[in-house]
């Protein structure tokens, strides 16, 4: 009996030895490095960083919208001076909006995090992929290189000063191998040449081959030689090496899709980025990504449009509305700009109108709004929405505010038709002595209700991130495209002075956005039509053709100009100096209070 | 052959009963038994009334003559006096209740039991009666108040949500530091609060060390309740009643008073033109329409005996409970049976069931509680009729600002009603546990036990989401549904080889015991969307996502302990405990626990003896290691997830570093204490700690430009020192009226002794920071120092600090281990304030207080907690008490008896920045301005009860009868603006111990009870 005892416990000893257990829904890294393909799944995972939600300490059950590509073009776009932002929301994107970032919110610790992340994950593969071995090793390769160039620009982009501003201001944390012992700030400059030094390399090894598991010729979500090209492109014109920046758009646009110069449908576009010629390479989205479905509330789009489940916060500016408006056959804003209503005059339930379908709903009736000073933190709303203006034969517009008569007198400024109401008793904020007023077509709904303009704001929605697979929410967002890359050049040349080189370039884009006669510029017209250089025309088109897609801030401030952001919205009135210390973000606290790296100043 | 005092006796008292005779007396025969094992009481006296007795042989049995109509009264040192009439019966068998008022008590420590005289550690036990006053379905919320140096606070008061306990303090700061529970002798296991018969809470090391894994934080040892007695025992109790949330100080604004405050941050016009009049006819009190009144029910029956040999316990009970807040509820339903049978005189059996299953909802939105808390008074959620009247059956649905039904605003900044929503979705589970226990005891010889307990447990959960297509939350997606499930298995065995021997006036007891596990978990989930209204089915859906996983675990351990007692003087014990924890690296699974603890019972000294003053004395000191593994598995290995994919194909994604040094966490206690009974009638009891953490397990910090966060490692050392006090007793107790008090206070000082490179460890959650910094609490707050509202403009200010820097440009310190500043500014803007230490979540002390009167056969008895000098960080001001950030928020009162109050003009002296509009300096960000004192009193229980008297129940044949009516919190005294001061205790990988938000308050409850007992 006792021996049996003694014989039982020592099975169950010897079986208690072996403690070694492993989650079933991970593995480690051997247990990968295991797998023949295991480069493949550790590359993909960058590409799943775009666009996934990924627990920063816990929180990602809470935090909605926590991913990168949302974080990463609100960052980009808000802080330009396209959208409106109708007020301060929980969401820190407001923040970013209002140039008043906290380094405590995730948007900012997020994008910096998962960048980190992303640059980790392409060094590790760096590290462990043997070069040569075979065309699909060195295709990987070359995308690792590819991300960790385009990570560490979008962090020199946003978390320090434009290259323009001196290469030798602090930059962010260079990572370019696997040693994370140390944390200490780079200069920009050296953040940039070692930017430019790995896409070389992406280049020669994305060069060797195609890519197999891309299977669709036209599956635009993955990186490509030409995505490094076109990237390369991009840093060249940042840092001003404008010979090198047309020498990779050069090698580009000479095997350029026809849609280039033909043109595509704009609207069509968004719904099929990913395999659509105009993409060089976005990010990959489908119906089974949460930003489709349960989360779609949560998308880049749901700023933008209301649609469903979208919030629509963001709104197009006033401003850029009316540069528009000079070029009424612009297909750019006829494919994107948007009024939600939900029914029209005759009472038929209708989606989202575009220009003409307002102006036909409105049958000749106006309103004229304008911002207005609500307190002295110089924060504006737009006001005004007298609905049954009616212009005069001269182009003017009366109309009732506060039970006073005004008149808004049409005055065509820098190429714009704008209004101005002169009258010192107009309580509308004063530019340089004169209200600005915006007049847009307006009509009241059948149930008596306003258009969706009656609130504080006129509500807008543009739709460059929305439709595909029918979502109004989804959309693959697009980092690289033909578009940026012809522009890239265009100002390239600009700023050799090769005056004519440019503006072709320019209208190239132009005509393939149905503008054709004295709307395509040349050296003699662009001063009528309000460009005080070539340089200012083609930064006003990379604004009409760009815009939304977080070109802007950068566009304004490496060209060290001032962004005048005196338009309605929750944030301040003000003009922004290219030196102001508002433009590198505040560096997450979580990274200061760990590594003791330097902060921005503020 | 030894000779005990017992069998001497009985010896003698034969030898008695051979001379006392009787002859019309009828002969009586029967067994004594110990009620609560069920074993025969070996020399019980058995006395007849008339004259004469005897006493119980070897198997508790005994024959006496007594007259038919006398009186037999059984008793039993350690034993309550028992009467029986003899009404003419020949064989009355009865089981004698363990008396608790003796110093012979014994209380069960887990693997051991130890006569509560001699224990040599710092132990409280209570009885499940003293444990029950309040209603809940918590064992937590029940301890609340009810010991000294433990600190229980429950930040929810969902139905169903259980309580954090702490027990002398917070060693660990990300590892899990509650205490372990132990069931019926192993860890682990379930029980049903009404089954409870004692509970015991081991505080000092040198008695937990023995459980070693997971013991750090302390053990609570249940025992279950077991059959006693020959004659049958039903009881049955049942209560019900109402409970309100208990809103404390906070007060949404209501429709005027934010009018006002509206107004007063916007120009006339603006004001005119924005924000009719008419507003004013709108004013909806979403508090009190997202809290309703709830109901609580309880009822539970027993029945406990004998049948042949075998004792038995069975019990059901149901609870039900529907919270505050609307469309919360948990409801149990739980089955207990204990059985122990004789098999053979040396070999006993005993076999535990418990069953449970419970159903639980929960709102279906986060957003129902923050609406509860900020949503606008003008918006009045009901779809608004022709005539200006609203339909209150008809949430309107919500998704803009606009609202369809009258074209007006709707003022709430996120536009979703989430009353439409409530009407339509759910979100509600289900789970099913059974524990199984066959415990075997061996009596090998009179000195040797074998021991052999075997537990089965398997569980399983299911949860459901629904999110119809009408509402907010599913119309995007056209229908959103969730199903999960989960199930848990697992087995252990516990074998122990017990000795207990006495040579003359030396006692010796000792345990070897080795004990294994292993368990399973598995789960699968799966979401749905696009179905029609009204259908529920996942197969009817189009998939969106699935999910599923499985895990194994295992652990075992050997532990040894060692008692000696002298003459019942002096009593010393040590034990030993080595553990395996697969959460380690294969280098570090192995933990060592050692304990050693000595008592002296000085009253047994000469110089005590008969002292009236000081009738107990006793001196307890102790020493002992336990560890901590309580962290999730696997985090010693580097992993890559793959949930994720890209273009449909799976992708990797690395998640974290690995490990390999990961080991365990050690708490080192020495303890000191004073156990008392002066004037024979206080208990008093004294206790001093010191506890070490060291190699604490912590999810450290990493720089996030690493690609990563953090890295659970074993970081640092933090030590814990306190002294406890308890004190109970009666002032007046005689036959018609008793009055009894009781207080305990624990004082605890929790202090960062070491830290790696002796630097910072700035914790993030929630975006509020809290800094693990040498010579600190643990739960230090960090963050901007609020300098007040300046008199002449009305504007926020912090401090700004410039450090004295050493030459390798870091801030010197100061000896609290604080950068020294060289330059204190205030500044206007909250970005440019610093950062710094600015008080603590941890209390200072806290404990309670108790009382019972009885005034003839009513008992009124009363208890409450506190907690004082803990900070609590109200992060609901940063929206709330916003000065005009939040223009679509509704916002709180300010008149909350806080002397609150808003800067107007200059001169004013005032803790409220002037009003700005969609303001951006950060007035609302997050600084000392919204950390509160989080101190509070709190009533938790009053009851009256009322017994029937003996002469009635007689009557009604009935053992007894109670009715009471009970009231929990029905006071609460604080200095907390937010709704509830009890907040959550565990700071974790989500929370900060002490961080406020939309927390669902506890009840205010108010229930009418009855036992009866037959």
């Amino acid at each position: 009996m006792k021996n049996i005892f003694a014989l039982c416990i020592a099975a169950l000893l010897l079986a208690a030895c072996n403690m070694d257990f492993y989650s079933s829904d991970s593995m480690t890294s051997a247990q990968l490095a295991d797998n023949p393909s295991s480069a493949v799944y550790t590359t993909d995972g960058i590409y799943t960083l775009f666009k996934d939600r990924i627990a920063y300490k816990g929180q990602s059950g809470g935090e909605s919208g926590n991913y990168y590509c949302r974080h990463y073009f609100q960052l980009a776009e808000l802080r330009g001076d396209n959208v409106t932002v109708s007020g301060q929301s929980e969401d820190p994107f407001t923040l970013a909006y209002m140039y008043n970032d906290d380094p405590t919110k995730k948007n900012i610790y997020y994008t910096w995090w998962i960048a980190y992340k992303m640059i980790n994950a392409a060094n590790s593969n760096i590290d462990a992929i043997v070069p040569g071995a075979s065309e699909l090793s060195d295709h990987l390769l070359g995308e690792n290189y590819f991300f960790r160039a385009f990570m560490h620009l979008h962090l020199v982009t946003l978390f320090a000063t434009p290259y323009t501003s001196g290469r030798d201001k602090p930059g962010v944390v260079l990572r370019n191998n696997l040693d994370i012992s140390t944390t200490t700030r780079a200069t920009v400059g050296e953040v940039y040449d070692q930017i430019v030094k790995d896409l070389i390399t992406a280049k020669e090894y994305l060069a060797h081959g195609e890519l197999e598991r891309i299977g669709n010729a036209n599956e635009k979500g993955y990186v490509t030689l030409n995505a490094a090209t076109a990237l390369l492109s991009r840093v060249y014109l940042y840092m001003e090496e404008n010979d090198k920046c047309i020498e990779q758009c050069n090698e580009l646009l000479a095997n350029a899709p026809s849609s280039v110069t033909s043109g595509y449908d704009y609207e069509d576009y968004p719904k099929h980025t990913y395999d659509h010629p105009e993409t060089i390479w976005c990010i990959r989205l489908d119906t089974s990504d949460e930003w489709a479905g349960e989360h779609a509330e949560a998308s880049i789009a749901s700023m933008y449009v209301k649609d469903g489940q979208g919030w629509g916060e963001h709104y197009w500016n006033d401003n850029l509305i009316d540069d528009f408006r000079r070029c009424p056959e612009d297909k750019r804003f006829k494919a994107y700009f948007r009024m939600r209503i939900s029914q029209n005059p005759s009472g038929d339930h209708v989606g989202n109108l575009n220009w003409e379908e307002m102006e036909a709903a409105a049958g000749g009736k106006v309103t004229v709004l304008f911002p207005i000073k609500i307190n002295d933190d110089s924060i504006s709303c737009s006001d005004g929405f007298d609905y049954s203006c009616t212009p005069n034969a001269d182009g003017s517009v009366p109309f009732k505010y506060m039970s006073k008569s005004y008149t808004a007198v049409p005055e065509v400024v820098n190429g714009v038709k704008q209004y101005f109401v002169n009258d010192a008793s107009f309580p509308g904020v004063k530019l340089n002595g004169k209200s600005r007023v915006y007049v847009r077509p307006a009509f009241t709904l059948k149930d008596g209700t306003r258009t969706n303009m009656g609130g504080t704001y006129a509500i807008y929605f543009n739709t460059k991130f929305s439709y595909q697979d029918g979502l109004a929410m989804l959309t693959s967002p697009v980092f690289l495209r033909w578009g940026e890359v012809v522009l890239n050049r265009a100002e390239a040349y600009a700023k050799k002075g090769e005056k004519a080189k440019a503006l072709e370039d320019v209208n190239t884009i132009r005509k393939r956005a149905g503008l054709s006669g004295d709307q395509l510029l040349t050296e003699s017209n662009i001063a009528g039509l309000g460009f005080k250089s070539v340089t200012d025309a083609v930064l006003a088109e990379r604004r009409f053709e760009l815009c939304f897609e977080g070109h802007r801030f950068f566009d304004v401030f490496r060209n060290q100009l001032p962004m005048d952001r005196q338009y309605v919205g929750c944030h301040k009135w003000e003009t922004i100096q290219p030196n102001d210390i508002r433009l590198a973000l505040l560096i997450p606290l979580d990274e200061i209070n760990a590594s003791g790296i330097p902060q921005n100043p503020r | 052959m030894t000779l005990s005092p017992t069998r001497i006796l009985t010896v003698l008292a034969s030898l008695a009963l051979s001379i006392t005779m009787s002859a019309q007396n009828v002969s009586v025969s029967g067994q004594v038994l110990d009620a609560s094992t069920g074993e025969p009481i070996i020399g019980a006296g058995v006395l007849v009334s008339t004259g004469g007795g005897t006493v119980t042989d070897y198997d508790g049995n005994y024959v006496v003559s007594a007259p038919k109509g006398a009186v037999l009264v059984f008793s039993s040192l350690g034993y309550t006096e028992h009467k029986e009439n003899v009404d003419g019966r020949t064989k009355i068998n009865v089981s004698l209740q363990p008396d608790n008022q003796l110093l012979e008590e014994v209380v069960v420590l887990g693997y051991t039991s130890q006569k509560k005289a001699e224990l040599s550690s710092s132990v409280v036990t209570m009885s499940g009666d003293q444990l029950r006053d309040v209603s809940t379905s918590d064992v937590g919320n029940m301890l609340q108040g009810k010991v000294a140096g433990v600190v229980v606070m429950n930040g929810s008061g969902q139905p169903g949500s259980s309580a954090d306990i702490r027990i002398r303090g917070t060693g660990s700061i990300t590892a899990g530091a509650g205490p372990l529970y132990v069931v019926d002798g192993v860890a682990g296991g379930s029980f049903n609060p009404n089954d409870i018969e004692t509970i015991t809470v081991l505080k000092d090391a040198s008695a937990t060390a023995l459980y070693g894994a997971a013991a750090a934080g302390g053990v609570i040892v249940v025992t279950t309740k077991s059959g006693s007695g020959e004659k049958t025992n039903v009881e049955f109790k049942a209560s019900a009643g109402i409970k309100r949330a208990l809103t404390g100080r906070f007060e949404p604004m209501n429709s005027s008073e934010l009018y006002e405050y509206t107004r007063g941050m916007y120009s006339k016009t603006f004001f005119k033109m924005r924000y009719p009049e008419t507003l004013l006819e709108q004013d909806f009190d979403w508090v009190d329409n997202c809290f309703k009144t709830g109901v609580v029910q309880n009822y539970f029956a027993s029945v406990s005996g004998k049948a042949g040999k075998v004792s038995y316990y069975a019990s059901v009970d149901h609870y039900n409970e529907k919270g505050t807040l609307i469309n919360t509820n948990f409801m149990k339903n739980a089955a207990r049976i204990n059985l122990s049978a004789p098999i053979t005189d040396r070999f006993t059996m005993h076999a535990r069931i418990n069953y449970a299953k419970t159903y639980d909802q929960s709102q279906s939105s986060w957003r129902t509680l923050d609406y509860a808390y900020y949503a606008m008074p003008w918006d009045i959620p009901y779809v608004q009729n022709e005539d200006g009247t609203y339909n209150y059956n008809e949430p309107i649905y919500m998704t803009g600002s606009t609202r369809p039904d009258n074209g007006g605003t709707w003022w709430t900044q996120n536009p979703s009603n989430i009353l439409h929503s409530e009407k339509y979705n759910y979100s509600k589970g289900h789970g099913e546990d059974i524990t199984g226990d066959l415990q075997l005891v061996w009596n090998v010889t009179d000195w040797l036990t074998l021991t052999s307990i075997n537990r089965y447990d398997s569980s399983n959960s299911y949860y459901e989401y629904y999110a119809d297509p009408r509402t907010y939350d599913g119309m995007g997606t056209n229908g959103d549904l969730e199903n999960s499930d989960s199930e848990w298995n697992g087995w252990g065995t516990t074998n122990l080889a017990k000795y207990h021997q006495t040579f003359g006036s030396h006692d010796v007891n000792a345990i070897l015991g080795w004990e294994y596990g292993e368990g399973y978990s598995r789960s699968m989930g799966a979401t749905g969307i696009n179905f029609p209204i009204g259908q529920r089915s996942l197969s009817n859906s189009i998939m969106n996502s699935i999910s599923g996983a499985d895990a194994q675990s295992r652990s075992w351990a050997l532990l040894a302990q060692a008692q000696y007692s002298y003459l019942g003087k002096y009593v010393a014990t040590a034990s030993i405990r080595y553990d395996e924890s697969y959460k380690f690296g294969p280098l570090n699974r192995g933990g060592y626990f050692p304990g050693v603890s000595a008592a002296w019972i000085i009253s047994k000294e000469d110089f005590l003896q008969g002292s009236s003053a000081i009738s107990f004395l006793k001196l307890r000191a102790g020493y002992g290691k336990t560890g901590n593994d309580n962290i999730p598995a696997f985090t010693y290995q580097d992993t890559f997830s793959l949930s994720g994919q890209y273009n449909k194909v799976k992708t990797a994604i690395l998640e974290r570093m690995a490990n390999p040094s990961l080991g365990w966490e050690e708490a080192y206690m020495a303890s000191l204490g004073i156990d008392a009974e002066i004037a024979k009638n206080w208990n008093v009891t004294v206790d001093l700690y010191h506890t070490i953490n060291d190699k604490i397990l912590l999810e450290a910090p990493m720089s996030p430009s690493t690609g990563f966060f953090a890295v659970m490692s074993n970081v640092g050392k933090v030590r814990n020192m306190g002294v406890e006090f308890a004190i109970d007793g009666s002032i007046i107790n005689n036959k018609n009226f008793g009055w009894t008090v009781g207080a305990n206070l624990g004082f605890n000082k929790n202090s960062v002794l070491e830290l790696p490179e002796h630097q910072d460890i700035v914790m993030n959650r929630g975006d509020v920071n809290q800094v693990i910094r040498e010579g600190h609490d643990v739960y230090t707050w960090y963050m901007p120092e609020w300098a007040g509202v300046d008199e002449k403009t009305g504007q926020p200010q912090w401090y700004h600090l410039e450090y004295q820097l050493d030459e390798n440009g870091d801030p010197v310190r100061d000896k609290n281990n604080n950068p020294v500043v060289a330059e204190k500014t205030i500044v206007n803007n909250l970005n440019q304030a610093t950062q710094t230490a600015v008080g603590t979540a941890s209390p200072i002390f806290s404990g309670g207080l108790n009382t019972g009167l009885r005034f003839g056969n009513f008992t009124l008895t009363a208890n409450g907690n506190f907690v004082v000098g803990n900070m609590i960080y109200n992060k609901i001001r940063e929206e709330m008490d916003a000065d005009g950030a939040y223009t679509g928020l509704n916002q709180m009162s300010i008149n909350n008896g806080l002397g609150w109050k808003r800067w107007q003009k200059e001169g004013d002296i005032a803790t409220h920045p002037a009003l700005v509009a969609a303001r951006s300096d950060g007035a609302n960000g997050t600084s000392s301005r919204y950390l509160e004192d989080g101190s509070f009193f709190r009533l938790r229980n009053v009851t009256l009860s009322y017994t029937l008297p003996d002469s009635v129940l007689k009557n009604i044949k009935m053992e007894g009868a109670r009715i009471y009516v009970s009231g929990d919190n029905l006071l609460t005294l604080s200095r907390f603006s937010g709704m509830d001061p009890e907040v959550r205790l565990d700071g974790d990988t989500y929370h900060h111990a002490g961080l406020y938000t939309h927390n669902y308050p506890v009840p205010l409850s108010v229930v009418l009870g009855i036992d009866v007992k037959f």
